[in-house]
């Protein structure tokens, strides 16, 4: 029996409109759980074992290796602080918004624990209830 | 005069979409480790509660000084042996105050370093006075 071919033309055709869908999806996570860095002061940080995640949002209190101090009350860049009493007044201004805005202190292993003294001083004055130590995890044997 | 016309393909073109998708999602993805958002919780003292000198002698005074050397209670000893020194205390009383005092000049890491050890042992209790506090209650800073 002679079998004709078929006359009809197949079409190749490879379906990618399901592809940008699945795409555009994972943006959205990535956007969402991406936190962009306010401050990137290059320090070396203390290793910690614990560690716990920093509320995001988090005023940040930045001290370089040569004692420079910087402030973001979280959403903008940081900003260098002249000096303490400058930095007590942002914190308060965050602190009188609201309470318990948590900050975060970023400061290098090796700054004098004379600023962080200050430091913690001016949260205390300034009534700040939630503080964090910002570190890197301890390597793992 | 019959015209016939060309029916024209209608399409949207969405190939070049994905691609567009996939390099914002290779942004994101590369963006979501730039920052360190990861530390060690740190409880400040409130100011409405008790004095921290109310029973000094209850509590642990953990004295870090200018070298980095450590004392606790005034024995001086590393970080493994203060482990052992608090375990004890902890599991007859888990919630014993522990007062982490360190000297000014002493580096910011040597604070942290025994402030981890402090949370890893389990001290819930644990009392950091700034040095106006200190002054405040005519204590001495750690030299």
């Amino acid at each position: 029996m002679h079998i004709r071919p078929s006359l009809r033309k197949l079409e190749s055709h490879i379906p990618t409109a399901t592809m940008a869908d699945i795409a555009f999806l994972l943006i959205i996570f990535f956007m969402v759980t991406t936190a962009f860095s306010v401050d990137r002061t290059p320090m070396a940080l203390p290793q910690t074992h614990e560690q716990q995640q920093v509320a995001k949002g988090s005023a940040i209190i930045s001290i370089a290796p040569d004692g420079t101090l910087r402030f973001s009350p979280g959403e903008q860049d940081v900003a260098v602080v002249a000096d303490m009493q400058a930095l007590g007044a942002a914190i308060r201004q965050v602190t009188a918004a609201n309470l318990l805005h948590p900050f975060v202190i970023k400061a290098d292993r090796n700054v004098p624990y004379r600023l962080i003294d200050q430091v913690l001083e001016q949260l205390r004055l300034a009534g700040a209830q939630d503080v964090a130590l910002l570190s890197r995890p301890e390597p793992t044997p | 005069m019959k015209v016939r016309r060309r029916q024209l393909p209608c399409e949207i073109p969405t190939a070049s979409m994905a691609d567009v998708a996939f390099l914002l999602i290779i942004f994101f993805l590369v963006a979501s480790f730039y920052s360190v958002t990861r530390g060690i919780q740190f409880s400040l003292p409130k100011r409405d509660e008790q004095d921290f000198s109310a029973a000094p002698e209850a509590a642990v005074l953990v004295e870090i000084h200018s070298d980095s050397s450590l004392t606790a209670d005034g024995k001086p000893m590393n970080l493994a042996q203060l482990r052992g020194y608090l375990r004890p205390k902890l599991l007859r009383n888990p919630a014993k105050s522990v007062i982490l005092q360190s000297a000014l000049d002493a580096p910011y890491s040597a604070m942290t370093d025994v402030f981890d050890e402090l949370r890893a042992v389990g001290v819930e209790n644990l009392v950091i006075p700034t040095s106006a506090e200190l002054s405040l209650y005519g204590l001495q800073e750690v030299e």
